[in-house]
């Protein structure tokens, strides 16, 4: 075999890149390099392994927030708004390899250039962080620098002469224009550079392998960009970003030092929670006020609050089991959500409590969040919490309804009452062409049928005693949340779900079965060796070939 | 925290404002009545419109009673009588998707073609297979105006398991390529009107920044795919709008203030009826000030969940309501609510006929607008007789007063709940009809006919109802 190293990943860590010795079972050569040298570790060379294409992605809007508050600190990222992400298969980073820009896209991100330019000048501290010269020698030299100094940090690279000049042009112009101001010539240098295709969009076309065509390896500043959007919520630092030029994220092992790093910085969490927003969708709808008077905005925040804390407790503050989500016996409340449980009341704003054990309550399946999100605006829907935890927790499809099934719901007979659970068996499980898929759906509803469509606990459905026990396939007979919460959190493919999820977020495309079921399989594997915790779950993922190669740019 | 569980899109705008809501000045005195021709010069311009609702019609409360040029408006018709001589009715044609999966299958009436990607892992998932009329009539209209098209949106309400853009929008530019709708009036003002009123003008400069970036969107397509290439096509595509607005030298009309609105209540709680009338009113200045001929409205996405709050009667989800056997009667829920659609359509046709134009005639002698929905009969996701309504008079080019033109009579057995009979022919004719009113050389729309000679495209316009 020709031995050709890709470049970007030549394994001659300078610096603290990692010096590798021993390689770990993920796809990384002996010596701790991703050439794609040698068939040592039986995955390189020959293996059925495709990734998905490479190309560009439009960063996210929060990657592009966040990078705003990196390069130019707070006051800007407070006016920086970029065009809402679109989402595709339910990921925005989806959305954003391949949906093509609106034509409103360069208006509104000029509109935040310009907003963002505005703040930059009255607040030039951050920048100068960077380039000096913003305030302590502010001239048309100046602009140089910037272009230089804060186009690498913006473009991922260095900037080439022309480029400088291009920009440099466009400074000059306005500040001929601001009738010799500085500061004009630096707003509109500033979104010159924000503007720019080479800002707006993440290249990941990698170098191709030697020995596996289809294979392309990313390059060391592809990948820390790819995760630092991931961990960090933003563009690599400039320290970082000339590091990787120097090669020294060439290796495995620095990406792996590199993405630990990345997880003990304060900026990890939200990051990571901009995951889970998309992966939990828990976008509230209103309630009829007349069925629930207590309904508010502020209890929806509250609500969003309690599943956020507990999420930060499992990732970060306990670092454990992922599982707990689901099974966790004790929650995060303030007062309004005290009230809405029926609990007493933290003696902290928002503090952690126990569950009361006579509502049978346990994890976020029994929150108001995943409660709430999944019912109608006067009243559940067993229909939607069953649809709700087989797809998003389970990764199980459910195809909607065949056209030729009529999907009307009957008229119950007047003066006839009956349960939501009762009709719902009469016409989503008795007839089968319904019930072949929603048997799948209306059971896990019908557990949770003490809980209202806030998350209140209840007893009584329509004034008739509610019946929540159901028989469930593997799962047994459950007849509250916790029993529900237990199943869920003990099916393997609840795990599995959140690695295939996270694929999706992490490099913006569908896991794909076919070509890549191998190092799938061993990612659930090292997340299950890792005790389910999520951390070591992102360190295996972004040290994995399903994250770092692409294919052919598409 | 809460804010990244939020998702950042359901806020997008918030931070503009929206306590208040400035009611917009009349439209007659703010135009230039000296003004006596349009942007491009033309004297001629016609306007087009797609105007969406979602889950469908009751159409025995629909369609109308007789047909030909002796029709009468049907119950759910009714808030439309005031513009009756502007309506074409067309009934009893069959939207020609090969494919079904409920409510996808109904949006071919507005492109022509069947949806693409159907499934793909994630059950209620396709894609447009091609670009949408409103977007072929942008092509046709390109340079006459400085926005190609404004695409607005009243509820934010989308089926919460839709994870494909077949329904996310009504515009689409083709595969891929949707025109999202803008929700917030507020940021609707600032997409037309918000270039036009600088504080200190700048735009030379932005233009000398927008044309130096092109070189890089260049470059950047030589390292990448063809996939990716059309996303940049595209990317410059959105530069060229941007420099079409900022070379717009003096609007033709005075300007609306911003209505300070960004419609940010929670789905369920929206004042649908506030947006829609702020929405209208905004597209009507931006027909009016002929900054774009083209626009779309999506009301209410089809198969989305909210409770419309502001109908008679309204419990549960509006998508339940169109299952939901107990809200169809009349004076029920379904049944108000139809009529509450047609008000919401009323309101912009007939802010549409208030408007003068600049030729003298109103804006709605001057427009064409579509208004159709996902399905027919929307509680069984029908396709057959699903209802094509065309509004205003296209300067001319339809019949006026009006006709209701439908091949066959509804089955007298029909009820709602049902697909309903008879069906035959092609919505897809009404599109080309539409379309050669832009484009007299257009001879096809939609999808080619497969192998089996089956698709949802038309090479035959309608001619019952041209003037």
């Amino acid at each position: 075999m020709t031995l050709v190293a890709a470049p970007g990943c030549q394994g001659d860590d300078a610096d603290g890149g990692g010096d590798d010795e021993v390689g770990e079972d993920n796809g990384e050569d002996a010596d701790g390099t991703t050439d794609g040298t040698d068939e040592g570790t039986g995955e390189e060379g020959g293996d059925d392994f495709i990734p998905p294409h490479g190309g560009m992605r439009r960063m996210l809007d929060h990657q592009y927030v966040n990078s705003i508050g990196y390069m130019f600190g707070d006051e800007a990222q407070a006016v920086a708004d970029p065009p809402g992400d679109l989402a595709l298969h339910g990921y925005d980073a989806i959305g954003a390899a391949e949906i093509a820009p609106g034509l409103d896209l360069v208006e509104l991100y000029e509109t935040s250039a310009l907003e963002i330019g505005d703040a930059v000048v009255a607040n030039p501290g951050r920048l100068a962080s960077f380039v000096p010269c913003v305030t302590e020698s502010p001239g048309q030299a100046c602009y140089t620098d910037i272009a230089q100094t804060l186009g690498h940090i913006a473009w991922r690279r260095p900037l080439t002469d022309a480029e400088v000049s291009e920009i440099v042009d466009i400074a000059l112009e306005a500040e001929e224009w601001g009738e010799g101001d500085f500061n004009a010539g630096l707003k509109y240098e500033l979104v010159r550079i924000l503007l720019s295709p080479n800002f707006i969009y993440v290249k990941e076309v990698g170098v191709q392998d030697a020995n596996e065509p289809e294979e392309f390896w990313l390059t060391g500043p592809e990948m820390v960009t790819r995760v630092s959007l991931l961990i960090n919520g933003r563009i690599p630092s400039l320290a970082t970003l000339e590091s990787a030029e120097a090669g020294n994220y060439d290796s495995v092992d620095a990406i792996e030092d590199f993405a630990r790093a990345l997880l003990a910085d304060p900026s990890a969490p939200d990051a990571i929670s901009e995951f889970f927003g998309e992966y939990l969708d828990l976008r509230i709808p209103g309630k009829n006020l007349d069925a629930f008077p207590n309904y508010s905005e502020a209890l929806a925040d509250s609500m969003l609050q309690e599943t956020d804390m507990l999420l930060r407790h499992v990732i970060w503050e306990a670092d454990t089991d992922w599982r707990t989500f689901y099974d966790a016996d004790f929650t995060f409340i303030d007062q309004n959500l005290a009230d809405l449980y029926g609990m007493a009341a933290p003696e902290e704003p928002f503090g952690q409590v126990e569950l009361p054990a006579d509502q049978n309550r346990a994890g976020f399946l029994t929150q108001g969040t995943f409660l709430a999100r999944n019912a109608h605006a006067d009243g559940n829907s067993t229909t939607r919490r069953g649809h709700y935890i087989q797809e998003r927790m389970l990764c199980f499809t459910i195809p909607p309804p065949p056209p030729d099934v009529n999907p009307n719901i009957p008229e119950i007979p007047e003066g006839e009452q009956m349960t939501l659970r009762e009709v719902m068996e009469q016409i989503h499980l008795e007839e089968e062409s319904c019930a072949s898929c929603h048997k799948d759906m209306d059971p896990l509803g019908f557990v949770l049928e003490n809980f209202d469509a806030l998350g209140q606990w209840r007893t009584e459905d329509n004034g008739l005693p509610i019946d929540s026990v159901v028989d469930y396939g593997d799962w047994g007979t459950m007849s509250n949340g916790v029993d529900l919460a237990t199943n869920v959190a003990m099916d393997p493919r609840t795990t599995q779900c959140l690695v295939n999820n996270i694929i999706r977020f992490g490099r913006g495309s569908l896991e794909d079965f076919n070509n890549e079921s191998d190092e799938i399989l061993e990612l659930y594997a090292d997340f299950e060796t890792a005790n389910f915790r999520v951390k070591e779950l992102l360190v295996s993922f972004v040290t994995s070939e399903l994250f770092r190669q692409v294919g052919e740019p598409k | 925290m809460r804010k990244f569980l939020k998702r950042r899109t359901f806020l997008r705008g918030a931070t503009i404002g929206g306590v208040a809501t400035v009611a917009l000045p009349k439209l007659d005195a703010m135009l230039n009545l000296e003004q006596t021709a349009f942007a491009d010069g033309s004297t001629d311009a016609v306007r087009y419109l797609s105007w969406f609702m979602g889950n469908g019609f009751v159409l025995d409360r629909f369609e109308p009673v007789g047909t030909g040029e002796s029709w009468q408006l049907n119950a759910h018709m009714q808030p439309l009588a005031g513009v009756k001589d502007y309506l074409n009715v067309v009934t009893g044609l069959t939207n020609r998707s090969k494919e079904t999966i409920t409510h996808h299958e109904g949006m071919t009436v507005f492109n022509g073609y069947t949806m693409v990607d159907i499934g793909q892992g994630q059950g209620f998932f396709s894609n447009p297979g091609g670009p949408t009329l409103d977007h072929l009539i942008s092509e046709a209209l390109a340079g006459q105006t400085p926005i190609s098209g404004i695409h607005l949106g009243v509820s934010k309400a989308q089926s919460p398991a839709d994870y494909g853009w077949t329904m996310h929008a009504l515009s689409h530019r083709g595969y891929l390529q949707p025109n999202e709708p803008i929700t917030s009036p507020s940021a609707a003002w600032q997409s037309l009107f918000g270039n036009l009123m600088q504080d200190k003008d700048d735009r030379e400069l932005r233009l000398s920044i927008l044309d130096s970036i092109k070189p890089e969107v260049d470059t950047l397509k030589s390292e990448l795919g063809p996939q990716d290439n059309m996303r940049l096509e595209a990317h410059l595509e959105s530069i060229a709008a941007l420099e079409a607005k900022l070379a717009v030298a003096a609007p033709l009309c005075e300007l609306p203030m911003d209505p300070m609105f960004e419609n940010s209540e929670p789905i369920n709680n929206e004042q649908l009826t506030l947006v829609n009338e702020l929405m209208s009113d905004l597209m009507a200045y931006a027909f009016s000030c002929d900054l774009t001929r083209v626009a779309t409205l999506m009301f209410l996405e089809g198969a989305a969940e909210p409770q419309l709050g502001e109908v008679q009667g309204a419990q549960g989800s509006w998508h339940n309501a169109s299952h939901n056997t107990n809200t169809w009667a009349v004076g029920n829920y379904y049944d108000n609510g139809q009529i509450y659609m047609m008000e919401r359509f009323g309101y912009l046709l007939e802010k549409l006929r208030d408007t003068p134009d600049f030729d003298g005639n109103n804006l709605l002698d001057n427009t064409i607008a579509l208004m159709s929905s996902d399905a027919s009969d929307g509680s069984v996701h029908a396709i057959t007789r699903q209802p094509m309504l065309l509004a205003g008079s296209g300067r001319g080019y339809l019949k006026y007063p009006g006709i209701h033109y439908q091949p066959a009579p509804l089955s007298g057995s029909y009820n709602y709940g049902q697909w309903p009979t008879p069906s035959s022919g092609n919505c897809s004719d009404v599109l080309l009809s539409i379309l050669q009113a832009f484009d007299p050389t257009a001879t096809w729309v939609g999808e080619e006919p497969d192998q089996w000679g089956e698709g949802a495209g038309s090479g035959t316009p309608l001619p019952d109802i041209l003037a």
